[in-house]
């Protein structure tokens, strides 16, 4: 799937080993809190990565004294200092849905660019045909393929000062 | 989502199950076109392509909009409006990374957290 990505950048002062390590091995300590970005809004919550390809990315937390963990995703490219990629998943996304993300970490005159892009995300649109009564399965991967390949171009369009 | 744009959406979900109507939909997010034009582009007799038009008409995902020099002339242009559900979807994921790794430099940056490390 080509173009159904969301893609942000940040250039950070450190250099791409040490911005790699911080991005994986501190994640829980910059991994922003609240119900919007964790599954528990609690501060005894743990977010941890694996580091190596199969690694899990996933969630810890208690609630009212039971221990639950969430997986999020599974590391699918482990290559410090340029590249991550893992899956991710909601907890509320269905069981075929995957999306996929990759950081990139490039070397720039005053430190590293991170670029996160989250791919695969025309399967998680919220007007998936399945909701519309439009069962066909060819059908919903069809549209979705062809919101893949159209997503870059619609937004280029929308985004594009009228004529 | 409400039901009505529920609905909407349904519309435009049902005129882009069409071949001939997606290649239609990505010509004109190139530019606008004249019917002639995307007829012969997509080599499609006037008459076919003229349906095709109204069924992504009533959808909403195309307008036409006539030319001031020649009233017979139509120009039709893709209606961003109809799109925009999946765009304002991607821009809350955008809006969340954006968010997260705002969160990181803070992080990164941070001469404490650098002091830590030294020590």
């Amino acid at each position: 799937m080509s173009g159904d990505r969301a893609r942000v950048s940040v250039a950070v002062a450190v250099a791409p080993a040490e911005a790699f390590d911080i991005f994986t091995g501190d994640i829980d300590r910059w991994w922003r809190r609240g119900l919007k970005f964790r599954h528990s809004a609690s501060h005894s919550g743990l977010l941890c990565i694996e580091p190596k390809v199969g690694g899990r990315l996933f969630e810890s937390f208690d609630t009212d004294g039971t221990p639950h963990v969430v997986d999020i995703g599974c590391v699918r490219v482990w290559e410090p200092p340029r590249c991550l990629k893992f899956t991710w998943r909601n907890i509320n996304f269905a069981p075929h849905e995957h999306t996929e993300v990759e950081v990139q970490f490039e070397p720039t005159a005053s430190g590293t660019l991170v670029t996160v892009t989250h791919s695969g995300l025309s399967a998680l649109r919220p007007d998936h045909p399945a909701r519309h009564g439009l069962q066909d399965a060819e059908f919903c991967r069809m549209m979705g393929l062809w919101w893949g390949e159209q997503m870059s171009s619609l937004r280029m369009h929308c985004a594009a000062p009228r004529s | 989502m409400d039901r009505s744009s529920e609905i909407e959406l349904s519309a435009a979900f049902g005129a882009l199950s069409d071949a001939s109507r997606r290649q239609i939909i990505r010509l004109l997010l190139q530019k606008p076109r004249r019917a002639g034009e995307l007829a012969e582009s997509i080599d499609m007799s006037p008459q076919a392509l003229s349906r095709h038009l109204r069924v992504l008409r009533k959808a909403g995902l195309v307008s036409e909009q006539g030319i001031e020099r020649d009233a017979r002339v139509r120009i039709y242009r893709v209606h961003e409006t109809a799109f925009q559900p999946v765009l304002d979807f991607m821009a809350q994921v955008e809006n969340l990374w954006q968010r997260q790794l705002q969160a990181f430099k803070d992080f990164a940056e941070n001469p404490r957290r650098a002091g830590r490390l030294k020590a």
